[in-house]
């Protein structure tokens, strides 16, 4: 359903809602998702994630969760370098502030108590599991068995962690299993394989849960607790629980009395993907369905790949859930719910699922948004919106990412912008690439419609089907104070000049914009992004596809988050590889590869494709050096690079014009 | 497994099949090692059980083990996960290494991929990944479809 609907669209999550004793604005609940990596080493939390809250607590949800604090002070439960502590009182002040923002912001405060369990330990030399089951993939620690002392110990700590979020003025408080944690550890087959009475059947595999919401209850009356389940591991071939098994502790769950399910996909080591960009809106909704027709007294939570407020409200009105857990979308753009009750929903900056935030928190930097470049970056004012003091005419070269984000956050500080662009329509390379993506086109469409709505309200010029050579644009220039080159990046064919043959291959954003049509027997040049989704999508539209590398792997400049997506496909297509291999020769009939070895192959081809390696379009910074007050460049035009630079980089340049 | 009867301990086979794709282990260090376990093992009474448990009866099983040039398949005993002297272990469904052999000599290891991917085949990793890395593991278990450096999906 089209964010761009209007009036009553939206009424169902702008009903007030209640979570035990507590009523709720509206039925939206900001949840957990993710950890932000923004705090000290010791669990302290840092000015910066106080200034993050801030624009948390101001996002309009009715009920705020903030991030997962570990509540044992060994660091066992401690999944993040970065990652808040809540084990001791000396913590409390901080908490107390967090609270405070959420409650200034209009909102019911729930404090995440977040114990990782088998991807736990991060400082230490292990983690720690109900059964010893190493982990499958190469990011964790060592596993150690617990004892029942330690399941004591651990679930008293819970409840000690709960009594201080609540003494620190929290609502309530929320345990989580997702996406792998230690409470998923347990109630899972895979991972628990106890023969004591914590391990076994469903019953004693959920003895943890049960005791662990018995232990924060009690410790916490009157207050609401909220559990994360998976209402799907999408472990089971590996061993783990089956939906109906996922189910059936949910069931164990309410029995204990909870106060609110809410309903998550996956684990962090299931080889399907939960929330990525592959899986469409909505494919989850029927966990929450079937959720809310099996506990129709307890309330469900459920947001998992799905970001559509309309298709949310939707999902109310039918009754399939109570609250939508949304996280990542108010990452992309922390005022969309400010802009669907407003009737902005045009103006949202959608989340495209390329789970930037999480790749990075799996190389321990802190989270980012691909879409929100001032995300984590709050407390520091050089990140901020403001008007200029000067206020300048800008040309913006380029109107793609990068020059569209640099020429909008320089029109809302008051610049007057206008965009010359050689193509037809918003978009430059992503355009292209879009029109190739195999995962959702209309995330990646977004961004340029985004854009398109932006520059209309903003009152920006688009100058379009207008080339930037060097004498049109000089003869520009004078009526500008500021330059800013955005022009992308090119394949860089001059690098096949000595190639015998070079002369028949075909430029990839060539044929990525459609200007050329390849054959049905086609070789690519280069197994980056841009071969790749060329690769991906001549196949799947039937040609017989061969892709030359010379690097040891595809993928090399792919987003960690999506380099297995491309390489699953690469194989389910059949998309012939050859790695560490270079092109020798172009002719009639294929070319002629040699790999590593110097072992040559001849490969059949009617079409060869080059698809690297890229140029920045750097040429009008030389023509326009002291021809303009201010000449800056961005994005691509400076290094290739992708999507995520070019929109950091414009937005960056942006607020400094 | 049976070192003296069963197909999947076929040891110059394997052996070929690592001899063919070296360059997959080039940049593992001396002693790295990884083991094939089948996923379920019969114990004295013949009951089936999983082998990923912290100590099972003693079972035959494939491994492979990078010595100072090359890549050698051997047979080796595996008493459990507690006892796994080695760095990855390979819980695998008979079907599925069948596969793998099968294709010896026409992509092992893209095999290997597609029947980790479809569950058939669940490796699990006993070292860190600092140490995996400094054993030069990134290549081989990316070669498997298997981020390295972690995935969320």
């Amino acid at each position: 359903m089209s964010m761009q609907a209007q009036g009553t669209q939206y009424a169902a999550l702008f009903r007030p809602g209640r979570i035990g004793r507590f009523e709720t604005r509206n039925l939206i609940k900001y949840g957990a998702c993710c950890v932000s990596n923004y705090n000290e080493r010791d669990g302290t939390i840092t000015p910066r994630e106080l200034a993050r809250t801030r624009v948390i607590a101001a996002t309009g949800c009715g009920l705020i969760t903030n991030q997962g604090a570990y509540p044992d002070p060994r660091g066992e439960g401690k999944a993040y370098f970065r990652q808040v502590a809540i084990f001791d009182d000396r913590f409390l002040p901080q908490f107390e502030a967090i609270a405070r923002a959420i409650h200034d912001g209009g909102a019911v405060a729930i404090q995440q108590i977040l114990h990782a369990g088998r991807y736990g330990g991060i400082d230490l030399g292990y983690c720690v599991q109900p059964s010893v089951v190493p982990q499958t993939l190469p990011h964790f620690r060592p596993p150690r068995e617990m004892t029942r002392d330690d399941i004591s110990q651990c679930i008293r700590e819970h409840a000690e962690a709960a009594a201080r979020a609540i003494r620190a003025g929290f609502d309530g408080t929320e345990v989580t299993s997702f996406m792998g944690y230690l409470l998923a550890n347990f109630n899972s087959k895979f991972t628990n394989q106890r023969g004591d009475e914590y391990g076994g059947s469903i019953r004693n595999r959920g003895r943890f849960m049960r005791e662990l919401i018995d232990a924060i209850k009690q410790a916490t009356p009157g207050n609401p607790l909220v559990i994360r389940l998976n209402g799907n591991e999408l472990m089971d071939q590996w061993g783990g629980n089956s939906e109906d098994e996922c189910f059936e502790l949910m069931a164990q769950a309410v029995e204990c009395g909870i106060d609110m399910i809410s309903v998550t996909v996956g684990w962090q080591e299931a080889p399907a993907s939960s929330i990525g960009r592959d899986v469409a809106p909505g494919h989850w909704n029927y966990l929450a369905a079937r959720a809310k027709r099996l506990f129709p007294n307890t309330l469900i939570a459920f947001g998992n790949r799905l970001p559509d407020p309309g298709m949310a409200n939707d999902c109310l009105v039918n009754g399939e859930f109570d609250f939508w857990e949304v996280c990542r979308p108010l990452l992309a753009d922390p005022d969309m719910v400010h802009k669907i009750r407003e009737h902005r929903g045009d103006e949202i900056r959608r989340c495209i699922g390329s789970l930037n935030c999480l790749s990075r928190l799996f190389r321990d930097l802190p989270y980012t948004c691909t879409m929100n470049p001032a995300l984590g970056h709050e407390v520091e004012p050089e990140y901020a919106v403001t008007p200029a003091a000067v206020k300048k005419k800008v040309m913006v070269i380029g109107a793609g990412p990068a020059g569209m984000e640099c020429a909008i956050t320089a029109a809302k500080r008051g610049h007057a912008v206008t965009v010359f662009e050689r193509g037809a329509r918003i978009g430059g390379s992503l355009l292209g690439y879009a029109g190739h993506d195999l995962a959702r086109p209309e995330d990646l469409l977004s961004v340029i419609g985004h854009y398109e709505v932006m520059a209309r309200k903003l009152g920006i010029e688009l100058r379009f089907n207008t080339e930037a050579n060097p004498k049109f644009m000089r003869s520009m220039l004078h009526r500008y104070d500021v330059c800013v080159v955005a022009a992308g990046a090119r394949i860089d064919l001059q690098a096949y000049a000595a190639l015998p043959g070079h002369e028949r291959l075909l430029d990839a954003l060539e044929v990525a914009s459609g200007r050329v049509v390849p054959g049905k027997r086609v070789v690519v040049i280069g197994g980056g992004k841009i071969g790749l989704a060329l690769a991906e999508s001549l196949r799947h539209g039937g040609a017989e596809v061969t892709i030359v590398e010379q690097a040891k792997r595809i993928a090399g400049d792919v987003m960690p988050s999506f380099k297995w997506r491309h390489t699953a496909w690469v194989e389910e297509l059949e998309i012939r590889t050859l790695l560490q291999s270079r092109v020798l020769r172009v002719d009639a009939d294929g070319v002629t590869v040699a790999d590593a070895n110097g072992v040559e192959t001849r490969v059949p081809a009617d079409s060869v494709i080059a698809a690297s390696p890229r140029k920045s379009n750097q040429e009008l910074f030389a023509e326009f050096e002291w021809m303009i007050d201010e000449l800056h460049g961005c994005g691509d035009a400076l290094i290739p690079r992708g999507l995520d630079a070019a929109i950091h980089e414009g937005y960056r340049l942006g607020v400094r014009l | 497994m049976d070192i003296a009867t069963d197909a999947l301990l076929d040891l110059p086979a394997w052996q070929a099949i690592l001899d063919r794709e070296a360059a997959v282990f080039t940049e593992l260090a001396p002693g790295a090692s990884v083991a094939f376990v089948p996923r379920h093992a019969a114990g004295p009474d013949g009951v089936l059980r999983p082998s990923a448990m912290p100590s099972v009866a003693p079972l035959e099983v494939l491994a492979w083990e990078r010595g100072a040039d090359a890549m050698t398949a051997y047979a080796r005993s595996y008493r459990g996960l507690a006892a796994a002297a080695c760095d990855v272990l390979f819980f695998f469904e008979r079907d599925a290494l069948e596969a793998v052999l099968a294709r010896a000599d026409d992509g092992p290891f893209g095999e290997m991929k597609r029947r980790i991917r479809a569950g058939r085949i669940l490796l699990m990793v006993l070292r860190t990944r600092e140490e995996l890395r400094a054993r030069g593991y990134e290549d081989f278990l990316e070669s498997l479809g298997l981020p390295f450096m972690g995935a969320c999906r």
